[in-house]
């Protein structure tokens, strides 16, 4: 026999404290009236087919709202108004100088910390990165300072680049120079995360009282109908006491069903990617919206991640057929991919333009999402013109709808400096910052 | 005035009396006469006397008692109590108008019983009003109790329902702890026990909140970690060591993918954080630098210089290749290094099965050691065109894994008894768990539910490890769930007796199911749930009534019956108001909280020891031995080196005698600043000779109003002028005189020797003239001459733990049988113990059908009525 467990209901077995994160979060009035602003930085591996990235656009403008999405990225067509295709931005800290191999460790851990990792597979030492600066100045107002998801998991020791730890390849979160933020890979374990869960959480242990309640209180029915009226009164007390636990439980369950998201999360392992990611695209979304975190990161892979697409039909290892040598149907199915990593992307945007605050400002709106890689062709490992969309206005912080392509080899750096700017958590300089990138 | 007495049984025993009576065929039995010629000191005193007449009586046929009682009885009734407790006017809301027959009596024996024992205590009728004289109350009490007798117990005597228990806090820790193997006192968060009759088992008491349930949880949810560890969440190690983390004395190069070149002179060595002793498994990468070389061999050692392993080793492939293996090794837990060197001859020749310590091949001077954990800091360039010539050989790493089988050690001795089979597990995934389940918690369950299980309930308990192992939860996670499950169901809270199946016709005691009588000897004998072999025992229906005497002794024999001592006797006694008594300790400094504790110890140990020696119930009163440790021993003044642990030692230099010269007891029936010797009298008229006094009438003031007596009157004084008062005089008599005796004991049980107040005096007489001088004197006459009176108290006692329930009026019958049939051998008490076992209020029970089958019944009765 098996008990019959409705996800929902899993999701909902928990403790009044569930919905307070939101509340606490809301219950001061100045902090509704300048709705807070949000980041989150997601990452893809491997780079992508730059030509098919790149938007179509007359002559070689430095900012221009006159171009045409391009091939990848035209799943974003409904948001191109409220996104900026941002070109021309370079990590040169991914790059080897003296360093040698290891382009795609230096591709994940240059990519929000702009810092140069040191080669060794065991003292790492990186920088912090742009969303743990912000996370430092704003984290204690909401229940988590930020939060940091996954697809695939890190791996703790050994070398997984010619030589890098695999913590570079692992993190794009840094909390210090030496400290990588694990990520959460699995959508319970980041909504438990989110939400108070964990495994001993109230909300897990009410879930296992009450299934044990419900084996005992089936037990104490059986042996009434065997006794007397004497025992009967003493297991009518029991029973009836335990039914109270049980009731005690459901009206906390109550409370919290009417505080908490309208998600259904799983337990233990996602089958599909597409699932996957799209249950993490609307956790952050959640995050957000009840404001339990307003930074967040999310890697789509590990840096020269290997995962197969075979729900769109590509067969082969992601970063094996990054190395395409331009051989045509090799770019395409690379093209394929990238093209269905912004889908999602896109389905993620479309869900923080439907949640909407008291002003009527959507999240996106409110919020500065950063889709990008630190690669930008993965046959060749280039580390500049990164392949990089900045969706949402900051909370009016830029304009949207533009292509801005800054001068050749502009730190991506600058671009954090002026993304912290945003976020009123400013810092001075981040990894080989060299200014604000100005004409955000 | 001068009395003939006959002293047999000194305060009452009528109970014994007419088992005796019934029981012998011959003429009547043969009393000591005596002459006894005293003056006592008031009538009063000579109420109590009154009721040490008895036993002289024939054997009484039914109809002769109910014949005594209607044309003698009866009429005393009418004149003697019905002034006041008649229908109309019903003082004490006691009306005695209507029992003029035996057949009136019937349905209230409890009411009865309490006229007997306020008549023959002589508490009624008051002083103040018409009394009877010595032969009237001597008689109406007999005839008061052969008619009570004749009431209960002609009949064959109902064993009674005993209610639903729940496990009390002491029960619960060592059902747990037995069921598990180890000591486990989680029962100590609950909420104390209600208790009943006397003790803390009375099922009809023991109630259960929401409060208790979350405790039972809580418990419930700590016990399933305690009991069963989930081997995943024990520490584990990978501790990846790249040549970048080594550290290196000597010549090396630093090559491609971290290869670390080095030759003979060079000692390398790498560090790991062992999280718990056990065996680790140890994967060396790396190779000879060329095609070209020979023979290069690897040697590791540990840090006490011991060649683990020498081996040779390949040309390591170029490029990022290398060769690689890799051993087992036990490592203990903690900072653990190992080194590496180039294997020399000596290396090479040794045999790896003895064991080979080089020390000097890991040894460095302090500042080389120095030196390289310096150099090590620095991160390491590649170097492309390294000498191979140089270092003809190199290692990339040197990684530990482990443990590779958890230790043991770190598990509880529970967990394979509860995980006798685990199911197949693969990449996270665990299959075929609900077999598995089922196989380690059938057995659990039989054990913790103290019944054979059925499947049926079986599975709904595995239904939570499927369910745990489909969330994503560990199999052993899964278990933890059930086992919590087990802990908080009613079939291991609660002892419930019922018939296997339900018996429609009430009107035959029941006999317990042999797993019934088996949870209540264990929880009677251990406190506690019947081991395997009960157990087993019970489920080859083998605890029959020839073997229960056997099984008593066993299980008497087992350290755990301890528990008679430290649950029953503790409350039988009253032991339990040490803790929580205040002694004045400016004026006692002496009592401490680890002397309050000896204290009571002393009283369990040597009622344990008693117990297990199997000795008459009175010794308890006269033995010239007890336990004590160094601070009691000091306290009491005898010579002793035993420090903290508790010794047997002979008191036969000294004038304590009994457990009525127990520290504990003489300190809880003191005041916090004096000695109360109402309270220590009345402590012996209730736990010893089994007759409590009634409570005193409503308006008197609290004992030993100092104005009642001129300045600096003695305690006995002050006693004797609040004895003037009739209303009082007629307990306080015999309560004083008992608590008189044993003044020689301050308010903490020291011997006194204060001479600058009064002198101390300690002499008395009880009832029958029986003078004594000194409390040694006092537990003297009193072990002599109320052995039965206190064997039949240690009976009464003994039946109300053994059952968990009041006793009611017929169970005197059975009472008395028990005191009856242990009289010849002296009241022994473990013999008492086995009698009551054999008694069949101990093996049966009145069944109360369950409404579906009071309902059929009633259906039955009216034919007209359809039957679902």
């Amino acid at each position: 026999m098996t008990m019959s467990l409705n996800r929902r209901t899993l999701l909902r077995g928990a403790g009044a404290i569930m919905g307070l994160p939101f509340l606490e979060s809301m219950s001061s009035a100045s902090e509704i009236a300048s709705s807070p602003r949000r980041m989150a930085m997601i990452f893809f591996p491997n780079g992508a087919i730059m030509p098919s990235w790149k938007p179509e656009v007359a002559g070689d403008p430095i900012d221009t709202r006159d171009w045409k999405l391009s091939p990848t990225l035209m799943p974003l067509s409904k948001h191109r108004e409220k996104i900026n295709v941002i070109g021309n931005l370079a990590h040169d800290n991914g790059r080897s100088h003296r360093d040698g191999a290891g382009d795609h460790a230096r591709c994940a851990s240059t990519y929000l910390t702009a810092a140069r990792p040191v080669k060794t597979s065991g003292n790492i030492r990186l920088g912090i990165s742009v969303d743990q600066v912000a996370a430092e100045q704003i984290g204690n107002k909401t229940r988590l300072p930020s939060i940091e998801l996954g697809l695939e998991p890190s791996r703790s020791g050994g070398s997984c680049d010619s030589g890098y730890s695999c913590a570079y390849s692992s993190n794009i979160s840094w909390r210090d120079e030496r400290r990588p933020m694990p990520k959460e890979i699995t959508p319970r374990a980041a909504f438990d995360r989110m939400f108070g869960g964990g495994q001993d959480s109230e909300r897990e242990r009410d879930f296992l009282r009450r299934s044990i309640l419900d084996v005992v209180s089936y037990d104490a029915k059986r042996l009434i109908g065997k006794v007397g009226p004497t025992d009967r009164r003493k297991l009518d007390e029991y029973f009836t006491s335990v039914r109270e636990i049980e009731q005690r439980i459901a009206r906390s369950e109550e409370l919290d069903r009417q505080a908490m998201p309208d998600i259904e999360v799983p337990y233990g392992r996602v089958e599909t990617f597409r699932e996957h990611v799209r249950l993490m695209y609307d956790l952050l979304t959640i995050a957000f919206e009840s404001d339990v975190t307003r930074v967040a990161t999310f890697m789509l892979d590990n840096a020269g991640g290997n995962r197969r697409y075979t729900e769109i039909g590509v067969k082969e290892a992601h970063h094996q057929m990054s190395h395409h040598r331009n051989r045509e149907d090799t770019v395409a199915k690379i093209q394929q991919v990238d093209h269905y990593l912004v889908e999602h992307f896109s389905y993620f945007l479309d869900q923080l333009e439907a949640k909407k605050d008291v002003a009527g400002r959507s999240l996106l709106d409110q919020s500065m999402i950063l889709y990008g890689s630190g690669i930008s062709d993965g046959n060749r490992h280039r580390h500049d013109d990164l392949p990089l969309v900045l969706a949402g206005g900051a909370g009016g912080a830029w304009q949207t709808g533009r292509h801005i392509r800054p001068r050749d080899e502009t730190p991506m750096g600058n671009l954090f400096l002026s993304m912290l700017d945003a976020m009123d958590t400013p810092a001075d300089s981040i990894g080989d910052s060299s200014g604000r990138l100005n004409i955000l | 005035m001068t009395l003939k007495l006959s002293i047999r049984t000194e305060f009452l025993l009528p109970g014994v009396a007419a088992q005796l009576r019934r029981c012998s065929r011959g003429p009547a039995l043969k009393y000591h006469h005596v002459d006894l010629i005293r003056s006592l000191p008031s009538r009063s005193w000579v109420v109590v006397v009154v009721s040490l007449f008895v036993l002289e009586a024939p054997i009484h046929a039914e109809s002769d008692t109910a014949e005594a009682w209607r044309k003698e009885g009866w009429p005393m009734i009418q004149e003697l109590c019905l002034d006041c407790h008649n229908d109309e006017y019903q003082e004490a809301e006691l009306s005695l108008s209507g029992y003029e027959t035996l057949d009136d009596m019937r349905g209230s024996e409890g009411a009865m019983q309490r006229v007997l024992e306020m008549v023959r205590f002589g508490a009624m009728p008051p002083e103040d009003y018409a009394l009877p004289t010595v032969d009237e109350r001597k008689r109406l009490t007999e005839l008061l109790d052969q008619s009570l007798y004749s009431v209960s117990c002609d009949l064959r005597p109902r064993p009674g329902k005993v209610t639903a228990r729940r496990l009390n806090r002491g029960e619960y820790n060592r059902t747990v702890s037995d069921l598990f193997g180890f000591p486990i006192d989680v029962a100590n968060r609950f909420p104390s026990d209600e208790v009943g009759a006397g003790f803390d088992n009375n099922g009809d008491v023991l109630s259960l909140s929401p409060l208790m349930i979350e405790k039972y949880l809580e418990a419930a949810e700590d016990i399933s970690r305690q009991v069963l560890i989930d081997p995943e969440t024990l520490p584990r190690v990978e501790a990846h060591r790249p040549s970048d983390q080594m550290i290196v004395h000597g010549p090396s190069d630093f090559g491609s993918f971290n290869g670390l070149f080095f030759n003979n002179e060079t000692l390398i060595w790498a560090e790991y954080d062992i999280p718990t002793s056990g065996e680790y498994l140890i994967k060396v990468r790396g190779g000879r630098s060329s095609q070209n070389a020979t023979d290069e061999s690897l040697a590791i050692y540990d840090e006490g210089g011991e060649l683990i392993v020498c081996k040779e080793i390949n040309y390591y492939g170029g490029g990022g290749s290398s060769q690689s293996f890799d051993f087992k090794l036990d490592l203990k837990k903690g900072q653990r290094k190992l080194f590496v060197r180039l294997a020399d001859d000596n290396d090479k020749k040794a045999s790896l099965d003895d064991s080979v310590v080089r020390s000097d091949r890991i040894q460095i001077s302090e500042d080389d050691r120095r030196l390289a954990y310096e150099n090590a800091k620095k991160v390491p360039v590649p170097n492309r065109r390294l000498s191979r010539d140089e270092f003809p050989i190199m290692i990339r790493s040197l990684d530990v894994f482990g443990p590779t089988r958890t230790p043991e050690e770190l598990l509880p001795p529970s967990q394979w008894k509860i995980i006798r089979k685990t199911p197949r597990h693969r990449r996270d995934r665990w299959y075929d768990v609900e077999p598995a389940a089922i196989e380690c918690l059938k057995p659990l369950m039989r054990r913790a539910f103290r019944r054979p299980v059925d499947d049926e309930e079986v599975e709904r308990y595995a239904g939570l490890v499927t369910g745990a192992t489909e969330r994503g939860e560990s199999f052993y996670r899964g278990m933890q769930i059930a086992v919590s499950a087990v802990l908080v169901s009613p079939s291991f809270l609660f002892r419930i007796e019922h018939p296997p199946e339900d018996v429609a016709d009430a009107t035959e005691p029941v006999p317990l199911t042999s797993h019934q009588l088996a949870s209540r000897l264990s929880y009677f004998l251990w406190s506690s749930t019947p081991d395997e072999w009960l157990l087993s025992e019970a489920d080859k229906d083998k605890i029959s009534e020839k073997k229960l005497p056997s099984i008593v002794q066993r299980m008497l024999s087992s350290p755990k019956s301890e528990s008679l001592a430290t649950e029953f006797a503790t409350q039988w006694l009253g032991l339990r108001n040490l803790d929580v008594h205040e002694a004045d300790t400016s004026r006692f400094e002496a009592f401490t909280p680890t002397l309050r504790n000896a204290m009571k110890r002393e009283t369990q140990l040597v009622f344990a020891e008693a117990l297990k020696n199997n000795l008459p119930v009175a010794d308890l009163l006269t033995l010239d031995q007890t336990f004590v440790n160094q601070e009691l021993a000091d306290f009491y003044g005898l010579d002793f080196s035993g420090e903290d642990d508790f010794k047997k030692v002979s008191l036969s230099d000294s004038s304590r005698r009994g457990i009525l010269s127990h520290a504990g007891i003489l300190t809880f029936t003191s005041n916090p600043d004096r000695t109360s010797p109402v309270q220590r009298g009345k402590w012996i008229l209730e736990n010893v000779l089994g007759t409590p006094p009634p409570d005193p009438p409503a308006g008197v003031p609290e004992l030993d109003e100092p104005e009642t007596a001129h300045e600096g009157a003695s305690l006995r004084e002050q006693l004797e002028i609040h004895r003037a008062d009739p209303a009082c005089a007629a307990c306080h008599r015999v309560m004083d005189q008992l608590g008189f005796g044993l003044e020689a004991y301050d308010a903490i049980g020291r011997f006194r020797n204060d001479k600058q107040d009064n002198a101390v005096d300690s002499s008395g007489v009880l009832p029958g003239g029986r003078e004594f001088e000194g409390p040694a004197e006092l537990a003297e006459v009193l072990g002599r001459t109320e052995a039965a009176a206190f064997a039949k108290t240690f009976t009464e006692r003994l039946m109300t733990f053994a059952l968990g329930r009041e006793l009611r009026p017929s169970d005197r019958c059975v009472i008395d049988a028990v005191v009856a049939k242990t009289a010849d051998n002296g009241f022994r008490m473990a013999d008492i113990v086995s009698e009551v076992v054999l008694s069949e209020t101990f093996r049966y029970y009145d069944w109360e059908p369950t409404e579906l089958t009071a309902q059929r019944n009633q259906t039955d009765e009216n034919p007209r009525s359809v039957q679902r």
